[in-house]
């Protein structure tokens, strides 16, 4: 089999891919040193952090959320903070503040927790609005602003934001469009019989291996870059628009019956981070190019908090995933 | 000269008009007139002065028979009274007695006094009127017993006429689609192998065409020969499908046909989506999958069996099973 030369040379970007994504083995390695299964949330991290994208994480607690982040903070040799966000916080709790010195009569600028790597903003819903939108700012623009001066955020800059499922009393629920600044949308369950059972004994018997720092940052930014260059064909292109446009005109890919189930369709922000995702999923599995196994594999993360449910959806107990599901059971693959 | 007698005339049948005759106490008869003309009406009446047990016998004409019953009218009932109405006529002039009837009251019988009718002709004198010419024949409206007794063997060319209004007119055509649809799904893909053969694409550079046509072509025919999602499902989840449908269908589907398949697939997500370009001994190899594989997946008449299969697979959406177990695309798409 050869290559066709018609300006891009996949073979020399699969090459690429192949040697930048040595890691990832590497990595996946050392963080299974003490996360047992969870497999899904460790490449949803991955993708996450190779898209340059967070992370919203739902599951109940104890699933190692905190654990598998801070895991990833110390495998590849980064900085880890937890904000554990509650009704009093304020932004200048996360972000920092402007704290008078004595010593130098002037007010001296104290950095808060999000300047680092790696933050677990953990249940952000119990944060009001303002802290919220301070910390979704600073995910958007990769930037902080404590007084007059504005400090740029240390990349790789990996926000994994999580939400209790089963508590909603005394929540801020995060608006559609702060939701939308999240790459994927988790969900995470409990791990199988097997898996809990190898956690129980490890736990027991304080067995977990110690985690070293594998990669480095500088690995990790190059392998975004080497992400950007993965091939993504217009057929993928095309087929990644058609189930964007599907949460939007239903009506027009044959899913009339969804039209009065969905009150918002998926953003451009969606496409986006779906075409993203994509590449970075084919990024992990160490392929350069893209198939439309890599778009059905992250499709439900990246559309399960852009497409808004109507009221009669919810009384009828049909939830997002179950109109995306709709969606790519009926669009054509390429 | 006649004047005086026929004064009397009429006198004498005013009062027989106006008399009334009384046959006992019991019963009477009247009549609203004795004379008429040739036509006219006469009103005749039988009163009985009692309800119970009364039997009005039959009308009793007169012996020539010159005398007719226009209409029998029911017994009319009043206050302690019965009346019995008869219109009668005669078309000859005469003088004719109606006899008496004999009425049974209470078993008893009665007799009524006969009446005597004149009935004249209309003189005619034709030299003061004047001439009119003959009149033609006048044509009276048909009725439909008319019609019904004149035509009713068009009746019969009622469904004929019916079946070619239907044939014309009200039957939808077959389309070009439905013609299709009606070709059964092998012979379906043979012709439209047989028909991108003839196109040369491959020969002339158009690969990926080429492959986007032959995966189309098998993907229809799966769907449609055994009913299996294909059309909207990747190269991984096909494969797992057909597995599935194998083992559950009990179909002798063998595993080199769904190996064949899967190497034509791959090989086809290569050249769509990688720009790959297979040598020419490589495509001429997957045609000859293409053909083994329209045969390998050919159903005879094991229809009602693979139904339920189907029904199962469809359940369980390929999305939603790589959700929850994404294992399956993960694995597969390596």
């Amino acid at each position: 089999m050869e290559q066709i030369n018609t300006g891009v040379d996949i073979r020399a970007i699969n090459e690429k891919i192949e040697r930048e994504s040595a890691f990832i083995d590497l990595l996946r390695n050392e963080l299974n040193k003490v996360i047992v299964g969870q497999k899904y949330m460790i490449d949803r991290l991955l993708i996450g952090m190779l898209g340059d994208g967070h992370i919203l994480l739902e599951g109940v607690p104890g699933l190692a959320k905190t654990l598998a982040i801070n895991t990833l903070s110390k495998a590849v040799k980064g900085s880890f903070s937890r904000v554990q966000f509650t009704p009093d916080l304020l932004p200048a709790d996360v972000i920092g503040t402007m704290i008078y010195n004595m010593k130098v009569n002037d007010f001296s600028i104290k950095k808060g927790p999000i300047f680092a790597n790696f933050v677990l903003a953990d249940e952000i819903n119990r944060a009001p609005a303002k802290v919220q939108s301070a910390l979704l700012e600073a995910m958007q623009e990769h930037q902080v602003t404590i007084g007059d001066t504005s400090f740029k955020l240390e990349e790789p800059f990996l926000v994994m934001a999580t939400q209790n499922p089963i508590e909603q009393e005394g929540t801020y629920t995060l608006p559609e469009a702060q939701v939308d600044r999240f790459m994927l949308k988790v969900v995470i369950d409990y791990p199988s019989l097997q898996e809990e059972q190898m956690i129980m004994r490890a736990n027991l018997n304080k067995s977990w291996e110690k985690v070293n720092a594998v990669v480095s940052l500088d690995t990790i930014l190059n392998a975004r870059k080497a992400v950007q260059e993965v091939y993504m064909d217009e057929k993928i292109e095309k087929y990644i628009l058609d189930i964007i446009f599907a949460t939007r005109y239903p009506e027009k890919y044959n899913l009339a019956d969804l039209k009065d189930l969905i009150s918002f369709g998926a953003s451009p922000r969606g496409s986006i981070n779906l075409a993203t995702a994509a590449k970075c999923y084919a990024f992990i599995k160490r392929r350069g190019y893209v198939i439309p196994e890599d778009v059905r594999a992250v499709v439900h993360d990246v559309l399960r908090h852009r497409v808004g449910v109507t009221y009669e959806a919810e009384a009828e107990n049909i939830s997002s995933i179950e109109i995306i599901d709709k969606i790519v059971n009926e669009i054509e693959v390429p | 000269m006649y004047a005086f007698p026929k004064f009397l005339g009429w006198c004498f049948y005013a009062l027989v008009l106006l008399f009334t005759i009384k046959v006992n106490a019991q019963v009477t008869v009247r009549t609203d007139t004795t004379k008429i003309r040739i036509g006219e009406q006469i009103r005749l009446e039988y009163i009985v002065d009692a309800q119970d047990e009364v039997q009005f016998p039959k009308l009793v004409l007169d012996s020539l028979q010159k005398m007719e019953v226009v209409k029998s009218f029911d017994v009319d009932t009043i206050k302690n009274r019965l009346i019995k109405k008869y219109a009668l006529t005669s078309f000859d002039s005469g003088r004719y007695e109606l006899p008496q009837q004999i009425i049974n009251i209470k078993g008893k019988k009665y007799q009524t006094k006969p009446i005597v009718f004149d009935v004249s002709t209309v003189a005619v004198d034709t030299t003061k009127q004047k001439l009119f010419p003959i009149k033609a024949i006048q044509s009276q409206a048909l009725s439909i017993k008319d019609y019904a007794r004149n035509y009713w063997y068009l009746l019969l060319l009622l469904p004929i006429i019916g079946f070619i209004i239907w044939w014309f007119f009200i039957r939808k055509k077959e389309t070009e689609e439905e013609r299709i649809a009606k070709i059964p799904p092998f012979e379906m893909a043979v012709q439209q192998l047989e028909s991108l053969d003839k196109k040369l694409l491959w020969q002339n550079n158009k690969t990926k065409e080429y492959y986007s046509e032959l995966t189309d072509i098998l993907r229809t025919y799966i769907e449609k020969e055994l009913n299996v999602p294909a059309l909207e499902s990747t190269t991984s989840e096909l494969i797992n499908a057909l597995k599935k449908f194998k083992n559950e269908s009990g179909l002798d589907i063998s595993n080199k046909t769904i190996i064949k398949l899967k190497d034509l697939l791959k090989e086809a997500d290569l050249v769509k989506f990688a720009k790959s370009k297979p040598y020419a001994e490589e495509i001429q190899m997957h045609r000859k999958y293409a053909d083994v594989i329209l045969e390998g997946l050919k159903v005879e008449e094991e229809i009602t069996e693979k139904e339920d299969v189907v029904e199962k697979i469809q359940e369980e959406t390929p999305s939603k099973n790589d959700l929850e177990n994404p294992k399956n695309v993960e694995e597969d798409a390596k």
